[in-house]
């Protein structure tokens, strides 16, 4: 026998004896995701056809009854009510991200990076959590504890705060994370070097770093003391601050920082750079903002306006003076918004469906949807009455898929 | 018909849900049946694919990788990917080589991502260290630590899932002399990491 061989068993061996850490639970939950997948697939072709079949003579049918006889204008308002009720989910469960890239979500138990081709993976017991701005790194809150983590899940650093911390918030520079530690505004550095208070007292609305800032002057605006500030995180100088305006839900800058937009209960506050108010732009009558997100090309903005027990997506330009489109409306509250990276979708919510809705922004046709979105977040945790899994950002799958197109890599979802 | 290789998908299983390190892989008849199984939408023919084929998948990226993280992601991908294309998959054909195929290019393809992936701000210098997986030497970590990707996975394709070098050529679509080489290289390697010349004692 020679020396070769005998080393080459060895290494079989070896081989043969050896398995990954923890890969029983690895292999519980790529069975989870591969079973979702596989019951997701759309039926053989031989069902195919009989499914067109079946649906070409409903159709056919549908259309005499409707353009035939009286009983069928009754029939076509039943038909927009039951739409309007909840769209039936045209996808069982999540088993792809319809549009390129990787979303972050955050639910009961805890917050999860889901990829375009349906994998997932949960990051960690996380609160809310934030994409870097190359998409490399996560920011993530957990009670007293602010971490940055790779998106594989592995802590990079963890750095504890004297309250709760929540909506971390990375600057686009890549240097730095602003996060709230009880009601104190924060700033770390992205290598968890420094620390520092920037404002006491500031309400829960997520901080928003201004977009394309120089890397000496990146500035923030947060809301206290019932106005939106304006300051450079660095030396805490302020330039500039909105007028007095009751508490926003979320802030963001459009159109590469020329524009602060604060999203109120009642209405949309569109300011100069410095705070000055520029326009507003109420809610219809009787609405209330329940969520909103920026477009990545920042000049569009989903909002989400609840009235009584229905809902509806409205999108309003922020780069001229038009009023809100409705996108969508149904029954039931939205809960939770994001844009997809590429603009093509808004992704909401539907709690009472347990569904996600995926809207397109120019409004061309239905919605599809997702249902079982508890389940496919569950991780082994029952959800809190109320809760749903809530999509936080998206970001491409690599930052090369931007290629030089200079556009913002990564987008965030609505407030927690 | 379906419920008929559910049923027979379902007794097979049994075998299927053996622990990795004591099951044999299918024969080609049984696969076949659950192939056909899972392609007609049978739960139990897609579950007893994936019983039978995920260990060699999550072992075969994590010797690649060196990253549990990542080597589950890339055997779950892998997977998924296999369902979108399983219509098209012809039953004649193992499944294995299939998704090995697919499975060990993403591993090459995320370690030489690795070592190119840098941003601004990045959060720490050092790299985690990796967690050793159970029946593993030191020693094994730390040579296999030293090949390229490339070699990594000629070498667990041959002496993991026990490819031959032409096969591993088709696999990797490389010329047969590649692979020759690259697995000569890599054991070399390994051999004077983990079995220097004059080392004593029986291995």
């Amino acid at each position: 026998m020679t020396r070769r061989s005998a080393f080459e068993r060895r290494l079989r061996r070896e081989f043969d004896g050896a398995r990954p850490p923890r890969a029983d639970a690895a292999e519980r939950r790529a069975w989870h995701v591969v079973r979702a997948a596989h019951a997701a697939r759309p039926p053989v072709r031989a069902a195919h056809r009989a499914a067109r079949l079946a649906a070409a003579v409903a159709a056919a049918v549908l259309a005499a009854a409707l353009a035939l006889t009286p009983a069928g204008a009754k029939m076509g308002d039943w038909i927009d009510d039951v739409v309007n009720r909840a769209p039936e989910a045209n996808r069982a469960s999540l088993s792809s991200l319809p549009a390129p890239g990787r979303l972050l979500v955050v639910a009961d138990s805890g917050a999860w990076l889901v990829h375009d081709d349906g994998g997932r993976r949960r990051l960690g017991g996380f609160s809310d959590v934030t994409w870097s701005p190359g998409g490399l790194f996560v920011a993530a809150a957990r009670g007293h504890e602010l971490a940055a983590l790779d998106p594989l899940g592995h802590e990079r650093w963890t750095r504890p705060a004297s309250g709760p911390v929540s909506v971390p918030r990375w600057s686009p520079d890549g240097y730095r994370v602003a996060y709230r530690s009880g009601t104190e505004l924060r700033v770390a550095t992205a290598n968890n070097s420094d620390d520092w208070p920037l404002a006491r007292g500031t309400a829960r609305t997520p901080p928003a770093w201004k977009p394309l800032a120089a890397p000496a002057e990146q500035v923030l605006a947060f809301a206290a003391g019932g106005r939106v500030r304006i300051l450079q995180a660095d030396t805490g100088d302020e330039l500039g601050r909105t007028p007095v305006e009751p508490t926003p839900r979320e802030i963001w800058w459009a159109e590469d920082g020329r524009r602060l937009v604060t999203v109120g209960s009642r209405a949309v506050r569109i300011h100069g750079s410095r705070g000055r108010l520029l326009r507003a732009v109420e809610l219809p009558a009787g609405s209330k903002a329940a969520g909103s997100a920026v477009a990545p090309g920042g000049r569009r903005l989903a909002v989400i306006a609840t009235r009584g027990s229905a809902s509806s997506l409205l999108v309003l330009r922020l780069d001229r003076a038009a009023r809100p489109r409705s996108l969508f409306s149904a029954r039931g509250e939205f809960a939770g918004v994001t844009w997809s990276i590429d603009g093509s979708l808004v992704v909401v919510g539907l709690p009472q469906a347990d569904q996600w809705l995926y809207v397109r922004p120019r409004g061309a046709g239905a919605p599809d949807s997702v249902g079982r979105i508890r389940h496919s977040f569950e991780g082994g945790v029952a959800p809190r009455r109320g809760s749903f899994p809530r999509p936080a950002g998206w970001c491409y799958r690599e930052p090369a898929d931007l290629g030089t197109s200079g556009q913002r890599p990564c987008s965030s979802g609505s407030a927690p | 018909m379906i419920s008929a290789l559910a049923r027979a998908s379902a007794i097979d299983l049994t075998s299927a849900r053996l622990g990795a390190r004591d099951r044999e892989l299918p024969s080609r008849r049984r696969e076949r049946a659950w192939v056909r199984a899972a392609q007609s939408g049978s739960h139990e023919g897609m579950e007893a694919l994936f019983r039978a084929h995920w260990a060699p998948a999550h072992r075969a990226a994590f010797l690649i990788v060196h990253d549990a993280a990542a080597a589950e992601d890339i055997a779950q991908e892998a997977f998924l990917a296999a369902i979108r294309a399983l219509d098209r998959f012809d039953r004649r054909r193992p499944f294995g080589p299939w998704l090995h195929r697919i499975v060990v290019n993403r591993a090459i393809d995320w370690s030489r991502a690795r070592a190119l992936r840098r941003e601004v701000g990045e959060p720490v210098e050092g790299e985690a260290p990796p967690k050793r997986p159970a029946g593993w030497s030191d020693e094994v970590v730390a040579a296999l630590a030293t090949l390229d990707p490339d070699q990594r996975a000629a070498v667990v394709l041959r002496h993991l899932l026990e490819y031959t070098p032409g096969e591993i050529a088709q696999l990797l679509e490389l010329p047969r002399g590649t692979v020759n080489s690259r697995l000569r290289r890599a054991l070399d390697r390994l051999a004077s990491e983990l079995d220097p010349p004059g080392a004593e004692g029986p291995r």
